[in-house]
């Protein structure tokens, strides 16, 4: 950590013995309060290192053995319509398929977790025992202090989501979309299988931090990030169709390939008036909206994957980098 | 910074005219004093006086409200002030999951003048071994443990607020001796705040009372001293005093005694004597009303008062 090589003052020898490579300073007090967290983190990266292999193996072998790559579990491909095939994607998705949506699920919830778990704690646990006195009455800087901390879970927890998400994502792959049926806009793929994850991961820890130095306690500081964090998922589920422009395909949504995502739908009438499809189609005029109009559907093709993923990545990281800001700022104020 | 002579003239300390509110309202108000370099000085004050208020201004874990602080000559928050300063909270908070030798290292890396011999004797007297957990060790190790961290430190000033408030006697003796043997050998100035007056009157040169968020009483032990007199008389002489400032008078029977300041000639039968430290501290915490008084050297230019 370079922000330490200042402290490391000319006259306190490194005792011999001591490796380089360890780490000096705040990195030491850093590694030594948050390398519970690092060993988990690491623990979890080579447990999905050496697990995702072999279950990806077995997917592979069974989709090739069951001749169903591409293949979803409705489909008009003609290479989908071999015998067995069906029950071959059905037999896929109540197998690997479940595992794969559990591991997917499980990702989804690391950023809370993280959140809750080590961004609420982070500076309310120093606050509620009062041992940011102790580090501050040593040759730190509250700026100093404050920032070395959230480097060091931000950086901890970075880098342990994007190999975990790395992992998933390839994981994912064989089966993408068709024989998995989870589809890169899924729930269990979409915030867990690309870098939105990490993204979200650091959000989550700026919330966590951000609650956690204004309540100065842990245990409500945790209630208020995980009230925060939900709120904050639900509002960026809600808003993520439309972060990127979409299409308006005039077909019905159940018509759409695996790979496509359809975002609403609706029937247009001559006059180019959008109805929605609950609103009046679904009640006792369906078959005036049938006559009158066309059904359409507004998607999101494959391709508006990386934008998507980007600019709610990107909205995430601002938002965290905006509470870091104040967090910093906050704590220097009232820490002196 | 020890043994250079002109310690006596540099101030360790100097606060002008601080000020501190809470939601409840002014914890210190229009504090100014001044504590030259290398004495040893008592902090005292009723609880709620803003005693703690005062001290954590120093150690730059509070903002002020208002008024200014200069430590060692640098401004409070001054890079190199802060690797000067040594401080010792009142509820000497350390990580209670880190082992006592870890607790050291903590000190060690970082403190860039740090002296392990130093903290190790701190620690070594404590009866606890350097694995022991901080959370296994009672009130009075912890207490050790964190004056190890302070004297550690190397501070030319160091700030200790109620340091000897939860260690036995003999824990007591033997850790002041240390930070005394340490502030005689470095000159380090120090300052703390201690209810224990009997255990202040062998350790302390210097003084400070505050009481109601404001500076009572400033300076040299014996010049504070040797300004009061403890007089004890006939009801009668009681017009005598008048033209000196009286502290507090109290009659029991048809005697008084009065703790004056006085201002010229005494008049009257009084038996007069020095009141000891006690003495003085207890009349002036018992009288709020008395004026203040800050000695020659206590008193700081108020050039700076506006900043």
């Amino acid at each position: 950590m370079t922000t330490t090589t200042t402290l490391a003052a000319p006259e306190a020898a490194v005792p011999a013995g001591r490796s380089r490579l360890r780490p000096h300073g705040l990195g030491w007090l850093m590694w030594r309060q948050h390398r519970l967290l690092a060993w988990l983190l690491l623990a979890a990266v080579l447990a999905a290192a050496i697990g995702f292999p072999f279950l990806r193996g077995a997917m592979s072998s069974y989709i090739s053995a069951h001749h169903i790559a591409g293949c979803a579990e409705i489909t008009s491909d003609p290479n989908c319509q071999q015998q067995g095939g069906q029950q071959a994607v059905e037999q896929f998705r109540a197998t690997y398929g479940l595992e794969l949506k559990g591991i997917g699920l499980l990702l989804r919830l690391l950023p809370t977790v993280l959140g809750v778990l080590v961004g609420a704690p982070l500076l309310a646990r120093e606050l509620e025992t009062g041992t940011w006195k102790l580090v501050l009455a040593q040759s730190v800087t509250a700026r100093r202090w404050v920032a070395a901390k959230l480097l060091a879970v931000g950086l901890f927890c970075a880098l342990g989501s994007a190999v975990l998400m790395a992992l998933f994502r390839w994981l994912w792959e064989p089966s993408a979309n068709d024989v998995s049926g989870i589809s890169w806009y899924s729930t269990a793929f979409v915030a867990s299988g690309g870098p939105l994850l990490v993204a979200t991961v650091l959000l989550a820890l700026a919330v966590g931090v951000t609650v956690g130095a204004l309540v100065r306690r842990v245990v409500p500081a945790m209630g208020g990030t995980l009230a925060v964090l939900v709120a904050v998922q639900v509002a960026l589920s809600g808003v993520r169709p439309y972060l990127w422009g979409w299409h308006t395909e005039l077909i019905s949504m159940s018509e759409l390939p695996n790979d496509t995502w359809g975002i609403a739908q609706g029937y247009l009438l001559p006059d180019g008036t959008r109805l929605p499809y609950g609103d009046v189609c679904g009640g006792n005029d369906v078959a005036g909206c049938g006559a009158s109009g066309r059904e359409f559907t507004d998607v999101h093709h494959a391709a508006d994957y990386w934008p998507l993923q980007l600019v709610e990545s990107g909205i995430c990281l601002v938002l965290a980098a905006a509470l870091v800001l104040f967090t910093v700022r906050w704590t220097v104020r009232r820490l002196g | 910074m020890g043994g250079d002579g002109m310690i006596e003239l540099r101030a360790g300390v100097e606060v002008f005219g601080l000020g501190k509110r809470y939601r409840r309202g002014w914890a210190l108000r229009n504090c100014s004093f001044r504590l030259p370099a290398g004495r040893i000085c008592a902090l005292v004050g009723p609880n709620g006086a803003g005693k703690s208020t005062l001290l954590s201004v120093l150690a730059g874990l509070l903002v002020p409200t208002e008024g200014s602080v200069e430590l060692l000559g640098m401004p409070l928050g001054d890079r190199e002030s802060v690797g000067r300063v040594a401080f010792v909270a009142q509820d000497k908070p350390l990580y209670t999951g880190f082992t006592v030798a870890e607790l050291l290292r903590l000190g060690e890396e970082l403190n860039p003048r740090w002296d392990r011999d130093k903290a190790e004797l701190v620690v070594a007297g404590g009866g606890f071994p350097r694995s022991a957990r901080i959370g296994s060790l009672s009130g009075g190790q912890r207490t050790r443990v964190s004056l190890a961290l302070a004297l550690g430190k190397r501070p030319d000033l160091l700030i200790l607020d109620e340091p000897m408030s939860d260690l036995d006697p003999l824990a007591r003796h033997q850790l002041m001796g240390l930070l005394m043997a340490e502030a005689a050998e470095r000159g380090t100035t120090v300052l703390m705040s201690s209810h224990v007056v009997s255990e202040l009157q062998e350790v302390c040169d210097y003084l400070v009372l505050v009481a109601d968020g404001a500076v009572r009483m400033a300076g040299d032990v014996e010049e504070i001293l040797g300004a009061h007199r403890l007089l004890v008389g006939d009801q009668r002489d009681e017009p005598h005093l008048a033209g000196h400032q009286l502290v507090e008078s109290r009659l029991a029977g048809r005697t008084l005694s009065a703790l004056v300041r006085p201002l010229g000639p005494l008049r009257g039968d009084w038996q007069s004597s020095t009141p000891t430290l006690e003495e003085l501290l207890l009349a002036h915490l018992r009288s709020p009303q008395a004026p203040a008084l800050l000695t020659v050297d206590a008193r700081v230019t108020p050039r700076a008062v506006a900043a």
